[in-house]
């Protein structure tokens, strides 16, 4: 589905369609998309495979931990370096259970200063 | 023949005390730059280039390639101790390193990396110095033809690295080639995929992408999975080490490998004298060879040292292959090279084929400066490698969130702003549906960075060759990489793969 969805809309649609020319444009973008449609094919009706999927706590805990870095990243331009990495520091170490004020610190405070220091006056970096 | 004493006068020349410092200095900061996944040694390189104004051009440019060296090593660190490869390179090394640090012996882990990735710097370095002019001439005799058919190779050898599942691994290339169409087309300069996005004109960022599936997806991983732990289930330090002597490496454990590192430091070698291929080529492709030609290749991915020598050796051998073509052609490799190439001439040093008959006393103090390097990776990596010990026995809770950190903030410097960062999270959960459905992340990695150079390469050979491919008789080593490639297939192929272990 997903090689006859390029094939059909994906590429026509933003890549240049040009013919007589080797490699043209289009050529590696179709190569992909005839490689899915023909190995899906095959994997539909001639390959049997087993998938472990995980948990349903698993997933949900990884996909808001990738939902709490894209929030924090999006907040970079907005709030600044320091702030967001704290709180996503933070947030993180609320969702894994972190409850030793010591390493609390390292992780929360500790790091997201050490790491500014480091590339704005180590590297001379400047952080958003 | 260049005069005895000249060489002898540069070789001395790299044994002062400032030029020692400044050796030293560059194995650290190549080393700690190196291991910390998102940063990139072009980056530390770009940096400290004006650092180096006010030095003397040995100085300079041996604390510059000092850098160079100190990164191979320590971007195996991370991708050893936390699997999250500090440079793209490392992330074979990580394939075995990561098994046989879960098992206790991280500390051995390390050890091979670090000794057989000097071994393979040592060896290419001493190709350079020997061999380098006459080997230039071969390595330019790759031209677009040599090249496009070095890449049907390369991507025959890949099989070995799309896991037990030929027709998913398959899958992963084809991703592969298409996410490597994104940006400009080398043959019309028309956009690709790039949505009206002027920032993805140069296409996705490897390090963006590599560093997410790999690193970030695994820090993701971690973290759902201490966050899924029940209540009270003591948190365990992020990596343990068992007794001291499980940590040792014998000469006579290093002496069993050395065909493999011997094989990785030619593949190594080869690779980086060619211009435009690199490190993460070499590694996967010494890698993939290894395990595709042992006979017991489902020993692969379980804590082979076969492995980590495989990978260390060779992307470490690409760093004084590099210099081939720049010391005797002026021609850069590598990006890494080309920033040398601006170092030279700000000290006034114009890098070519008169070279070591203009500049013969720096460029034998260069080679000797190399040499002490070597030396130098080597003694601080053993203290990097107990600092690194010591770091990962803090909790997990802690490594991870802080490596993510790191991975946030390197980026956003190495893949140029908020879009590589951007990309970073969304490859890292693409990364981890691969994982889940048996999609060989490595092997669409590899397909990632080979595709542009094989579009390029097909697009010069048409270009030369008017579309009559039957010119490719007129190219000898062609021809021969071609029927590398036949062999490679049958030899190579599926014969070989058996129950062996998913990448």
């Amino acid at each position: 589905m997903f090689g006859s969805f390029l094939l059909l809309y994906a590429i026509p649609a933003n890549v240049k369609m040009v013919e007589g020319v080797v490699p043209y444009p289009a050529m590696f973008p179709q190569i992909a998309a005839w490689l899915f449609v023909g190995l899906g094919l095959v994997q539909i009706f001639f390959v049997k495979s087993e998938v472990e999927i995980p948990g349903a706590r698993q997933l949900l805990n990884f996909g808001l931990a990738a939902f709490l870095t894209l929030v924090a990243l999006l907040s970079l331009g907005a709030f600044g370096y320091l702030p967001v990495t704290i709180l996503l520091m933070a947030a993180i170490a609320w969702m894994v259970r972190e409850r030793r004020p010591v390493w609390l610190a390292t992780v929360i405070i500790g790091m997201p200063v050490g790491t500014w220091l480091f590339f704005e006056y180590v590297l001379q970096r400047a952080l958003p | 023949m260049p005069d005895i004493s000249i060489m002898i006068t540069g070789l001395l020349d790299a044994f002062t005390l400032g030029n020692l410092f400044y050796i030293v200095l560059g194995v650290m900061i190549g080393q700690i730059v190196g291991a910390i996944p998102g940063l990139s040694i072009l980056m530390a390189l770009a940096i400290a280039i004006p650092l180096t104004y006010s030095l003397d051009t040995l100085a300079a440019v041996s604390f510059l390639i000092s850098i160079n060296k100190g990164g191979t090593v320590g971007g195996a660190v991370p991708a050893i101790l936390l699997n999250t490869p500090g440079t793209p390179e490392s992330a074979a090394t990580a394939l075995d390193g990561y098994p046989m640090a879960k098992k206790g012996q991280g500390g051995k882990a390390m050890k091979y990396s670090l000794y057989y990735s000097v071994f393979g710097d040592v060896s290419s370095d001493i190709v350079l110095i020997t061999v380098s002019a006459p080997l230039a001439l071969v390595a330019l005799k790759m031209g677009p033809i040599e090249i496009m058919t070095l890449m049907f190779l390369a991507f025959t050898v890949i099989a070995g690295l799309v896991g037990s599942s030929m027709t998913k691994g398959l899958i992963s290339v084809a991703l592969g080639f298409l996410l490597a169409s994104v940006g400009i087309d080398p043959a019309m300069g028309s956009a690709r995929f790039t949505f009206g996005n002027i920032e993805l004109f140069d296409g996705l960022p490897l390090a963006a992408l590599a560093v997410g599936m790999l690193a970030v997806s695994e820090i993701f991983i971690q973290i759902a999975s201490y966050a899924s732990r029940q209540s009270g289930d003591e948190v365990e330090s992020a990596q343990q080490f068992l007794d001291a002597k499980s940590q040792q490496v014998t000469f006579a454990e290093l002496w069993a490998h050395r065909v493999v590192a011997f094989r990785a430091f030619v593949i190594g070698t080869v690779i980086g004298a060619i211009p435009g291929l690199g490190s993460t080529t070499a590694g996967f492709l010494s890698y993939s060879i290894t395990k595709q030609s042992a006979k017991d290749p489902e020993a692969f991915g379980t804590g082979d040292p076969r492995g980590i020598a495989a990978s260390e050796a060779a992307n470490s051998a690409v760093v004084g292959a590099n210099l081939i073509p720049l010391l005797t052609l002026g021609i850069p490799g590598n990006i890494a090279a080309a920033l040398l190439v601006s170092a030279f001439i700000i000290h006034g040093v114009q890098p070519g084929p008169l070279l070591f008959e203009r500049q013969g006393e720096l460029i034998y103090g260069l080679f000797g400066a190399m040499l002490i390097a070597n030396v130098a990776n080597l003694v601080v990596g053993q203290f990097g490698m107990r600092l690194w010990a010591f770091v990962v026995t803090a909790p997990a809770t802690i490594v991870y969130p802080a490596a993510l950190l790191l991975c946030i903030t390197g980026m956003y410097f190495a893949a140029g702003g908020m879009l590589g960062i951007v990309i970073m999270l969304v490859a890292a959960v693409l990364g981890y549906f691969m994982r889940i459905f048996g999609y060989s992340v490595i092997a669409f990695i590899v397909a990632f960075v080979l595709t542009p150079q094989l579009e390029r390469s097909i697009n010069q050979t048409m270009l030369l060759t008017q579309g009559d491919l039957t010119d490719l008789i007129h190219h000898p080593i062609a021809l021969a990489l071609l029927v590398m490639s036949v062999a490679a297939v049958f030899y190579l192929g599926p014969k070989k793969r058996g129950a062996t272990a998913g990448a």
